[in-house]
């Protein structure tokens, strides 16, 4: 079938104006600004007597901040999108017009990703303004890479989020497992490694190739990656990582968060259609 | 222009529409009754393309599987409960279902002004009646002037003056030559409205006829609702009671057991002792 791409543009544009109109994403926003903006302060705070890079010590500050944060927040808006239009009407009411499918997931993905680009620019916008400000400077690109990071992970988030909604006629059953699947994934799936490792024996390539199926895994070695030159701070696994796959480490874990979104959304695609409208 | 092959839908171990075999002509208003639960509103569906099927719908000889988006241009869709954006407004919402079926808001034309669009489009959706969004749902379903409307339950939630003015629009424009397609579960609009009545119940068609010889044949069994105060109630059914006609209270009003012919009696009787009458309807229980 022919992929019309107005139609994908006019699914974003109008899930962008919803997203602006909806107070979890605005909730989201506003909490991500103000914990973004406390962390650089405190980032901050050993400028002058360590002279560390201002960007360098927010960055890292950041990162545990973005693994809990962010897949909160693509998990459970992605779960909301399609099954609350679903539980509503309106995707039966959309659906019932010459539109496809594809079209319909395609721009509300699109449209929850800028939505959220647009959230996460925000946030990193202050927490940058604010650093610049105080005078701390060295480290620009690598604060700009982190931002293309954490974009990534939201997207992985977002079409886990929305293949969850596609399977669920309930809006509440929804947002339920994507909380469920965010607490799997923070918490449960580092101590499911651990206990498997422990229990089977397992080797150490076995346990970091288990790790890159968590995509907060893999955004976590890649952000630590990109501001020092080794991953020794995560253990034996780290300088496994490191050891084997040098430099074209870090293209391989992007790799994986950008083919994690797109397989996600392949079958996203594939349940949704077999889902139907209702 | 339209032709439906074998038809069959499930939901687990439910059939909810078994093997139908049904064509609809050019400019004809066909009425799908039955009760609830008889596959009126999963038929409608499976017309639209919205959930999936077994068996083929064909329109004007091309297959809605593989055809999708071009026979959905040829369908306008009023829905039974209008789920519209609630965060967009009128103008946004129209705007938007245009742009969909590339079309804008003039393909409509003195349909605009019948339907009062312009008196409310700064309106946000959600500030609207159920009798503008019925509007509404029913300018959208005309974008781009469509030969077929598919109007599943559409006067279901609207009040009595909004239900006469939503058919009586639909009036106007099965005189265009519209081919209508419309669920119902209320007698006289079936009877007053479609050429032809298409039966239903637990997934079959079991009748499919002129609406004279469906209300011979399933014409039995009515049940009149009268929507009057609940401080009422007590009065009401011992004047009724005392007239022959049995009655019990129903919510926000009283329920008669009454044959069709004699549908207004009761009514005129509540009148007769002064009592004032909030709404009414009449449904007629299959078998």
């Amino acid at each position: 079938m022919k992929i019309d791409v107005k139609n994908i543009n006019l699914i974003a544009q109008k899930e962008i104006l919803s997203s602006f109109r909806n107070k979890w994403f605005l909730i989201y926003t506003i909490v991500f600004a103000v914990l973004s903006l406390a962390l650089s302060l405190i980032g901050l705070s050993g400028l002058e007597t360590y002279g560390v890079s201002g960007f360098g010590r927010t960055t890292a500050s950041l990162i545990n901040m973005i693994l809990l944060f962010v897949p909160l927040m693509g998990l459970t808006l992605g779960a909301m999108s399609i099954a609350y239009e679903r539980e509503r009407g309106t995707l039966l009411y959309i659906l019932s017009q010459p539109i496809s499918y594809f079209e319909v997931l395609i721009g509300k993905y699109f449209g929850l990703a800028l939505s959220t680009l647009g959230s996460l620019v925000l946030g990193f916008g202050l927490s940058g303004f604010v650093i610049a400000y105080k005078g701390g400077s060295a480290d620009i690109s690598s604060y700009a890479y982190f931002i293309f990071l954490t974009f990534l992970l939201a997207l992985v988030s977002l079409s886990i989020g929305m293949f969850i909604s596609s399977y669920f006629k309930k809006y509440d059953t929804a947002l339920g497992v994507s909380i469920f699947a965010w607490l799997f994934l923070v918490i449960f799936s580092d101590l499911g490694i651990i206990g498997t490792s422990f229990l089977i024996n397992l080797d150490i390539n076995q346990v970091f190739i288990l790790s890159l199926l968590n995509p907060l895994q893999v955004f976590k070695l890649s952000a630590i990656f990109s501001l020092r030159d080794n991953l020794e701070i995560l253990g034996p696994v780290g300088v496994y990582a490191v050891r084997n796959y040098g430099s074209s480490l870090q293209f391989i874990l992007i790799g994986i968060l950008f083919s994690s979104a797109t397989i996600f959304i392949i079958f996203t695609n594939k349940l949704f259609k077999s889902k139907g409208a209702v | 222009m339209i032709k439906i092959k074998n038809l069959s839908k499930d939901f687990g171990k439910t059939k909810a529409l078994n093997n139908l075999n049904i064509n609809f002509i050019k400019a004809e208003a066909a009425a799908l009754w039955g009760s609830n639960g008889a596959g009126k509103t999963t038929l409608i569906r499976c017309l639209l393309g919205v959930i999936p099927f077994k068996g083929e719908i064909l329109v004007d000889n091309k297959n809605l599987i593989t055809n999708d988006k071009e026979i959905k241009k040829l369908i306008g869709f009023v829905p039974q409960e209008i789920s519209l954006h609630d965060n967009l407004s009128v103008e946004e919402t129209i705007n938007f279902y245009s742009q969909i079926k590339k079309t804008n808001i003039s393909s409509i034309g003195r349909w605009n002004e019948i339907l009062g669009i312009n008196n409310f489009k700064e309106k946000q959706i959600k500030e609207l009646s159920g009798g503008m969004k019925q509007k509404i749902a029913l300018a959208i379903a005309l974008l781009g002037n469509p030969p077929i409307l598919l109007l599943d339950e559409p006067t279901s939630n609207l009040d009595l003056k909004s239900r006469e003015d939503f058919l009586h629009l639909l009036s106007m424009l099965k005189k265009e030559g519209k081919t209508i397609l419309f669920s119902s579960h209320r007698i006289e609009e079936v009877l007053s409205f479609a050429d032809r009545v298409l039966v239903l119940d637990n997934g079959n068609l079991i009748a499919d006829a002129s609406p004279m010889e469906i209300y011979k044949r399933f014409g039995k069994n009515g049940t009149l609702k009268i929507f009057i105060n609940s401080s009422l109630f007590e009065n009401a059914i011992e004047v009724l009671a005392q007239k022959g006609f049995q009655s019990s209270p129903n919510g926000r009003g009283i329920v008669v057991k009454v044959d069709p012919d004699l549908k207004i009696e009761p009514i005129k009787i509540l009148l007769d002792q002064g009592m004032s009458i909030e709404n009414f309807d009449y449904d007629v229980e299959l078998f």
